[in-house]
């Protein structure tokens, strides 16, 4: 079965994970498990989220992105947060508290959006 | 036949008996108010003049003809509504374009006046109607104002809004934006609508917020700040506020916010230094 999410190993340490469609934040125990192992394996240094695809944070997937970020933490890995959309953002900022984790506005060294 | 029918009837017959010296009072004083101010050309007075009467021709022969989904009503108050328009946007006065609709309404009147023979009654039918017709005709031009006035009051708005709120891109990645004045909640959304697109597009990694101009701060617009810079953090730049007068710090304090992660400057030049540093830049003076 194809995962609704990709893992990819941008090098030394770092690591990019891009939600997919299909990724369901009520059961964030499987993904977290599998995202943990090869973070665990490649003794990875940071973690970036990749939110351009994710049109709406609600409180549900708010609480998935700070078990992610907590997982992280317990691997000794940062979690940052990178290409939330402006609407995304403005949202965000009225009805949830600061993020326990940092943000970028883009993973360090690509390409423009 | 009913009493309505036949008051429409004798209006439609007396229209077609006098629709030459009507059509040509209407379009001089038509040009006496609109001409002379060059708020209409001739042949625009000549064919509204005309179009007015073939279309409250047309009004008096329908059924029930201040229905307001009778067609031929709607037309005219729409045509009417469209000279109202063009005149208010060429500058003209609604005054002036009301008195004419009155004058309209006196003009056939007095039509009705010369026929001594006309019972008192049927008299009384016709002026109701008429009072009732321009009466529709004003309201539509008073819409027509409104909405014209509003439209402006919004520009206006949004033009006050978009200059007290310059978001600036003063290098590469660093923004400054100046509050001016107070920050409502439509106001902060305007803000934050474009500081937000302006930080995605330019890849911003610094905002530095200056409340040297913000006038009085309540625990309103405390919130608004402090949800700003949220925002600004969301997605991925640092926000650097300055400006902080003692009245602003004492309503952001009492709050019950954490301030911590607040990046904070006395002026917009430390805040500047503090986004270069941030971002390894170095400003020096070239040695003489």
């Amino acid at each position: 079965m194809k995962r609704p999410w990709h893992l990819t190993r941008l090098g030394a340490g770092l690591w990019l994970f891009e939600p997919g469609e299909g990724l369901d934040p009520g059961a964030a125990g499987d993904t977290i498990e599998a995202v943990s192992a090869a973070l665990l394996q490649d003794r990875a240094t940071c973690l970036y989220y990749d939110a351009r695809a994710v049109a709406v944070i609600d409180p549900l997937y708010w609480a998935w992105l700070r078990q992610l970020a907590r997982a992280c933490a317990l691997l000794g890995a940062s979690f940052v947060l990178v290409h939330v959309r402006p609407e995304t953002a403005y949202a965000l900022s009225r009805h949830c508290p600061p993020p326990p984790f940092a943000c970028a506005g883009s993973v360090p060294g690509s390409a423009p959006r | 036949m009913g009493q309505d029918a036949s008051v429409q009837a004798d209006l439609i017959a007396q229209l077609q008996v006098k629709i030459g010296s009507l059509t040509e009072t209407i379009e001089k004083r038509g040009r006496d108010i609109f001409g002379d101010k060059n708020l209409m050309s001739l042949e625009e007075i000549t064919d509204a003049s005309v179009e007015f009467l073939e279309l409250l021709v047309v009004v008096l022969g329908s059924p029930d003809p201040l229905a307001h989904d009778n067609p031929a009503f709607t037309a005219l108050t729409r045509f009417i509504g469209e000279i109202a328009q063009q005149i208010l946007v060429r500058g003209g006065d609604m005054d002036e374009f009301l008195r004419y609709i009155l004058f309209l309404q006196r003009l056939f009147l007095e039509s009705i006046e010369e026929h001594a023979d006309m019972s008192f009654g049927r008299a009384r039918a016709l002026l109701t109607f008429l009072a009732d017709l321009f009466n529709e005709l004003m309201l539509a031009v008073f819409h027509i104002y409104l909405g014209e006035r509003e439209q402006t009051i919004r520009a206006q708005q949004d033009e006050l809004a978009q200059a007290s709120t310059p978001i600036t891109t003063i290098w590469d990645g660093v923004l400054t934006l100046p509050i001016i004045g107070s920050l409502d909640s439509q106001r902060t959304m305007i803000v934050m609508e474009r500081l937000l697109t302006k930080i995605e597009t330019d890849r911003a990694r610094a905002v530095v917020m200056d409340l040297t101009g913000v006038r009085a701060v309540d625990s309103q617009i405390a919130h608004h700040l402090i949800q700003m810079m949220r925002a600004v953090r969301l997605m991925g730049a640092t926000a650097i506020v300055t400006g902080i007068r003692p009245d602003i710090a004492r309503a952001l304090t009492s709050l019950d916010i954490e301030l911590t992660d607040m990046v904070t400057r006395a002026t917009l030049a430390d805040g500047l230094k503090e986004a270069f540093r941030r971002m390894n830049i170095e400003v020096r003076e070239r040695p003489a």
